[in-house]
This record gives C-alpha cells, sequence and structure tokens, in this order.
C-alpha cells in the first residue's frame, strides 16, 4: 500500500461516471484505475490489490452484489457499494455480504472522499498493530481498557448493553452497521433481539451522549439500514 | 321426542271427549233427555272438526254416533234402533263434522299461505337491504349467498360470468357442482331458461339453475340446492323473485363499476396529460441552465473572470440537485401510485425519525432555529417513508418561510393515535387551500416563486394514508402553516428485557 497514494479500483460501466470519479480522485491525489465490467473488475483486485474497490451494482455482466460477496470470499480489501437504486434491500444486502460503505447515486464528491477516507483508515487500523485503548472522537472519549466513557470530559455511566452497542460503532467509526450486524455484535447469542432493542438503547446513549438527542451530531440513524457514527 | 309424545296426547283427546260425555251422560242420565245427547254429542264434533285434520274429526263422528246409539238410544246397549228417523239424526251428525272440518281446513290454508306469504315478503325486503347496502359484483355474490343460506337453510351459489361471459367455477360448503352441473348453469344464463331440479329441463339434477338478467345481457346464474319437498308451494315464486331482485343488483353494480372505470380513465387521463406538461417544464428548466453554463464554461469568453466560471459552476450544482429532487419525487409518486410501495412497519421513536429527518435537511436548514417540542412517542411506522414524508415537509416549510424564521416540530400521543405537527412561521394558506394542496400538481397560492412540481405534499399523503394515518394543514395562529399528521399506534412495542446496570 502506498501511504500517499492509495489505488482506487473503479468497477463501473458508465464512462462519464468513471470520468468524473476519476478527475475527483485524482484530484486529491488518488491513483485511479477502471474497469468496465464485473469480470474485468475482478481480474483487476486480483491484479492490483487495490487499497479501495468502488463497486456499482449495476454492472452489464455481474450482479454487483454477487460480486462483493465472492471478492469478500479471498480478500479484505475495502468494497464501497455504489448504486442507482437506492432501495434499502440492496443497500443491507450488500453491507450484509460484506461491502464496507454504500453510497446512492447521485452523491457529491465530499461524501465520496469522506467514505473512502473512512475505508482507507479502516484497513489501516484491520493491518496495522495494537490499536490505541483511548479513542476519541469529536468531543467523545472512550477507554476501552478500564470501560470507560467520556463526554466533554464528564464520566458518563452506560450499561453494559450501552458500552458494547458504542464500542461496536466506535471500533467502526464512520461505516454504516446494519440492524444485524448490531444485534449480532451486541446481543449475540439471543435469538429474539431484534431492532427495537436497538432502537431503545439507542436512544438511551443519545440521551447520555449528545447534547440534543433529537439532533444527534454522533449518533446518526441510516432509516430502513442501520446506525453510523460520525467521525 | 317430546314433541312426538305431546302430539300423540293431543291426538287421543277426541277420544276421551267422547268417552267423557258418555260416561257424565250415563251418570245424569235422570236429568237429561235424548236431545240434549245430541246436542252434547254435536258440541264435541263441531270443536274436534274445527281444531284438528279430517282422520280425527272421522273418528271422533262415528265413534259420537255409536256411543249415542248404543247407551242412550232404545234398544240400549244395543246398535240397533228403534226409530228410522235416528238414523236421520246421526247423518246429521256425521254431516256436520264433515262440513265444519272442510271449512275448517281451508281457512287454515289460507290462513298458512297468509302467513308463507309474508314470510316471503319479509324475506324479499331484507334481501332488498341486503343488496342496497351497495358494493361491488363480488361483494354482493358472498354477502347474498350468506343471506341466502341462513334465509332459506339450503346451500346457495351466485355464478358471475367473467368478461368472455363463462360462468366463473365457485364452490360454497355442500354446493360443489361437477361439469356438467356447471354447463347446465352456463345453458341456463345463456338461454335465459330455469333448468335442474323441479324444471322441466334435467329434473333429476340436484341443483336448481335460476338465469339473471336479460338475454342480452346475462348478469349471471342463480344455484340452489334444494331438498325434494322444497319446491313445493310457493316457494319457487320466492325464489324466482329473489333470482330477478338479484340479478337487477347485479345489472346496477356491473353499470356503476362500468361508469366508475370510465371515470378514472379519464381523471387519469387529463393527470398524465398535466404531469407531462409539468414535467416537461420542470425537467427542461434546470436542463437548459445546466447546458448553456456548462458550454459556456467549456468555451469561455475572451473577459470571463475566475468569479463568472464559479457563478456558473454554482448554478450546473444547483440546478442538478433540483433535478435529482425532481426525479425523486417523481419515483416515489409513481411507486406510491403502482402500489410498489409496501409499508414496512417498525416500532420507532418518532424522536428518531425527526433526528435523522433534520441531519438530511442540514444545508436546507442552514442557520434556522428548529424548535422541537418531543413527547417520547414509540409509533408503528415505516422509518424510510416517514423519512421521506418529514424531508418533503421541512423541505416546503423552508422554501414558503423567510429565510432566518423558525421552524418549530412537535409530537405527542393521544388516545392511541401518534400526533405529529410542523409549523413555520411563513406566509400561511389561502382559505380552501387546506386540503388541495395535498393534491398532485397543485401549487398553492404563493408557490409562483419557488420552484417545484407540486408532488412533494402529494407523496407525503400518499404515504401517510398507506400506514392508514391522516394528513392535513392548517393556518397556523401567530401566522404560518402547519401541517398535521395522525398515525394510528396499534398494539404495543416489544418488551426489551432490562439488564442489570454496573
Amino acid at each position: 500500500m502506498t501511504q500517499e497514494h492509495p489505488l482506487i479500483l473503479l468497477i463501473e460501466d458508465e464512462p462519464p461516471l468513471r470520468r468524473y470519479l476519476r478527475a475527483t480522485l485524482q484530484s486529491f491525489g488518488y491513483r485511479v484505475e477502471e474497469a468496465a465490467t464485473g469480470q474485468e473488475g475482478k481480474a483487476m483486485v486480483a491484479r492490483l490489490s487495490p487499497d479501495v474497490v468502488l463497486l456499482d451494482l449495476g454492472l452489464p455482466d455481474l450482479d454487483g452484489l454477487d460480486l462483493a460477496q465472492e471478492l469478500r470470499g479471498w480478500t479484505r480489501v475495502p468494497i464501497i457499494v455504489v448504486s442507482a437504486r437506492g432501495k434499502e434491500e440492496d443497500k443491507i444486502r450488500a453491507l450484509d455480504v460484506g461491502a464496507d460503505d454504500y453510497l446512492t447515486k447521485p452523491f457529491a464528491s465530499g461524501e465520496l472522499l469522506a467514505r473512502i477516507r473512512v475505508a482507507l483508515r479502516h484497513s489501516a487500523e484491520v493491518a496495522g498493530t495494537v490499536t490505541d485503548p483511548v479513542v476519541e472522537i469529536g468531543s467523545l472519549r472512550i477507554d476501552f481498557s478500564s470501560r470507560e466513557v467520556f463526554a466533554d470530559g464528564a464520566p458518563v455511566h452506560l450499561s453494559p448493553n450501552e458500552f458494547a452497542l458504542l464500542a461496536v460503532l466506535v471500533r467502526h467509526a464512520g461505516k454504516v452497521l446494519t440492524h444485524r450486524q448490531l444485534l449480532h455484535e451486541v446481543w449475540g447469542g439471543i435469538a429474539s433481539a431484534q431492532p427495537t432493542y436497538l432502537r431503545v438503547y439507542m436512544a438511551n446513549l443519545r440521551k447520555k451522549l449528545e447534547p440534543d438527542p433529537a439532533r444527534p451530531r454522533l449518533l446518526l440513524t441510516e432509516p430502513g439500514v442501520g446506525y453510523r457514527l460520525k467521525c | 321426542m317430546k314433541a312426538a309424545t305431546k302430539s300423540r296426547l293431543l291426538a287421543t283427546t277426541p277420544i276421551l271427549g267422547v268417552v267423557l260425555i258418555t260416561c257424565c251422560g250415563y251418570l245424569v242420565e235422570d236429568w237429561l233427555q235424548l236431545a240434549d245427547y245430541v246436542v252434547l254429542f254435536m258440541c264435541c264434533i263441531t270443536v274436534v272438526a274445527t281444531r284438528f285434520e279430517r282422520g280425527p274429526t272421522l273418528v271422533t263422528a262415528v265413534l259420537s254416533v255409536a256411543c249415542l246409539d248404543f247407551f242412550f238410544i232404545t234398544p240400549r246397549y244395543s246398535f240397533s234402533v228403534d226409530d228410522v228417523r235416528y238414523v236421520g239424526t246421526f247423518g246429521m251428525m256425521l254431516g256436520v263434522g264433515w262440513v265444519v272440518n272442510n271449512l275448517a281446513q281451508r281457512n287454515r290454508a289460507q290462513v298458512r299461505e297468509a302467513d308463507e306469504r309474508e314470510r316471503h315478503t319479509a324475506s324479499l325486503y331484507r334481501l332488498g337491504d341486503i343488496l342496497g347496502e351497495g358494493g361491488d359484483a363480488a361483494a354482493l355474490q358472498t354477502r347474498v349467498e350468506g343471506y341466502l343460506r341462513t334465509e332459506l337453510g339450503l346451500p346457495v351459489l351466485v355464478l358471475l360470468p367473467d368478461a368472455s361471459g363463462t360462468l366463473k367455477p365457485r364452490t360454497a360448503e355442500g354446493a360443489v357442482l361437477n361439469a356438467d352441473e356447471f354447463g347446465v348453469a352456463q345453458w341456463s344464463m345463456e338461454n335465459r331458461v330455469a333448468s335442474g331440479a323441479g324444471t322441466a329441463t334435467l329434473p333429476g339434477s340436484r341443483a336448481l339453475f335460476l338465469p339473471m338478467g336479460s338475454l342480452e345481457h346475462p348478469v349471471g346464474v342463480l344455484a340452489l340446492f334444494p331438498p325434494p319437498s322444497f319446491l313445493a308451494g310457493m316457494r319457487r315464486d320466492l325464489l324466482e323473485a329473489m333470482a330477478s331482485q338479484l340479478s337487477l343488483a347485479l345489472e346496477r353494480a356491473r353499470l356503476a363499476g362500468e361508469r366508475a372505470e370510465a371515470r378514472i380513465r379519464a381523471e387519469q387521463e387529463n393527470l398524465r396529460s398535466i404531469l407531462l406538461s409539468t414535467i416537461s417544464h420542470d425537467l427542461r428548466t434546470p436542463l437548459g441552465t445546466i447546458t448553456g453554463a456548462s458550454s459556456t464554461l467549456l468555451d469561455p469568453g475572451p473577459e470571463a473572470t475566475l468569479e463568472d466560471q464559479r457563478m456558473l459552476i454554482q448554478s450546473i450544482h444547483q440546478e442538478s440537485q433540483r433535478l435529482e429532487k425532481l426525479v425523486n419525487n417523481l419515483l416515489n409518486l409513481t411507486r406510491l401510485e403502482t402500489g410498489q410501495v409496501q409499508v414496512k412497519k417498525e416500532w420507532v421513536p418518532m424522536e428518531e425519525i425527526v433526528g435523522s429527518a433534520l441531519n438530511r435537511m442540514e444545508t436546507q436548514l442552514g442557520d434556522r432555529r428548529v424548535v422541537l417540542r418531543l413527547q417520547e412517542t414509540w409509533v408503528p411506522l415505516d422509518p424510510v417513508l416517514m423519512e421521506q414524508v418529514l424531508i418533503n415537509l421541512l423541505d416546503n416549510a423552508v422554501k414558503f418561510s423567510p429565510s432566518g424564521s423558525p421552524l418549530e416540530i412537535g409530537s405527542r400521543a393521544e388516545r392511541g393515535v401518534a400526533i405529529l405537527t410542523i409549523t413555520d412561521r411563513g406566509l400561511g394558506l389561502t382559505p380552501g387551500e387546506e386540503e388541495r394542496i395535498f393534491e398532485k400538481l397543485y401549487r398553492g397560492s404563493h408557490s409562483a416563486s419557488a420552484p417545484g412540481a407540486g408532488l412533494g405534499l402529494a407523496i407525503c399523503r400518499g404515504i401517510i394514508q398507506a400506514h392508514g394515518g391522516t394528513i392535513r394543514a392548517e393556518s397556523a395562529s401567530g401566522g404560518g402553516a402547519r401541517v398535521i399528521i395522525t398515525l394510528p399506534i396499534e398494539g404495543t412495542p416489544p418488551d426489551v428485557p432490562a439488564e442489570a446496570l454496573t
């Protein structure tokens, strides 16, 4: 991995969109490779080992979701799914088969660059050494070793489930996590756990951590999909 | 069993009467004349003749004559008579019994007939009520079948033809037609002739088929499964009357359906043409700006400044966003109207929906103050669709109120209904607009200056209605407009197991 100039692979069949993405990404210092079909993209992932894959779901030869699942079978490369459909089921499926994030067309370049930065940071953390036991995000400070949480410097008392939920979100800060993923991480073995649990605990977390729980700045809702911790 | 015993006892009363008169007469023999006995027996015969059927009357009359002759007419204790005139008396007694009994029988038959006629009239009247409840042919079909089944106590099928005029298969409990019978039903409808049980055509069939409608416009067949004795008397007339009443109602339903369809078609046509002209305008305007601005950027004039270029790029960006919003609204509305939107209700705190909508609207809201009065309310709703509603309403509120003016969002629950209000401090509504602003393509009296195709609020209404809720608008006290949404809260949110706090 080239730290200064990460390689982004675009798997996208629309030339105008590829052109726009290439221009934008290159102007922010990324190297860009393009594939117009799924097969070509797959080969290029194997050959070039890019740092991030931008995968369009509507490819001419393969279903993007299938491709994402297949790639996840043999590579840890962050996959950001780009879709014009904007259906929640598609987003959930993409995330559940192992995509790291999704964007719905049309999207602003700022949004895209933020997602790429998050993806790069996560893959660096996964590959890198021991992560810092203390994480600071905005006004929030979480100490994983002592299981302590501070908002604006003041200690906040969290129940074990609240802490577990916050911990998952913090570990994947910036990434959207589906209801299923969060339920699995926090309630693991309890089969009856359902999105209502998440909503109750998320409301509690917001009350404890957000200055205005009705206008959250940190713990964001992705309607119909899941939650995301803004970073 | 009890009733049978009772009727058997009842049948013996005439005999007991005769025996009683004989015994009593025997005891008070000294005080009575022979004429008195004749009168007593005659009374007995008359009473029995009026109350009982022919058999008991005959038995009573013969027994009375026998007793009179045997016990009271000389020579006594023998059936022979001294005076031949007594034979005339006997004949008279038998004759009176016969005549009275005949009169009584006829009277009873008339009463029975009147009763039955009254019952039939009542039946037809109730059928009229049931048919009057309206609805389409399918609704009439089920309702009438249910009614006739209980009213007549036998399985009934209302068979309706499909578009090509072939009867659609249908079964009910105890009413299953085989292929032959189905053919007979079809024949009945096509030839406008009753067939099956109790008719001249295929009287051996289990079912009776009564055609409905005219030869030109057959509307169906009434199929009944009468037990063998059922069709006696006026029942057949009743069934015919019911069939013709039903056929009128079906005909009415068919015509009403055709009228409604024609009206909907005309409305759709009209709406489609308005939609097309509005949309082509709304699509072309931003596209015009984008095309123009970008071509200028590609081929700038000699004195173009960086500032000019920036302005052009900004207008391209703005107009693209406007296009995006329009396309999204169009897609959403089309999905709603074609029934592709399925409401997936989940228990969600209202606060969460409001929060995510505000988050998505952050850029448009700018530095506006948003006053939130949210009570903790859990509501079963589709979070994605409800967020769309809130975004559209906030977008509208921002568009129609001066920049910097505050917005207010309130939510509370009252008697099983969640109430959500969004209030702006803008121009408010013109009286009479409260309903119309939710109509597709309606643009409010203040919208001339604001962009939009009049789709956003129609989408809101579509989504809220799909939730079983209501949406309306009013002018807020103190100026501005308020949109009020109600959503039903049915059931209770699932319990979340408590955990020990550490």
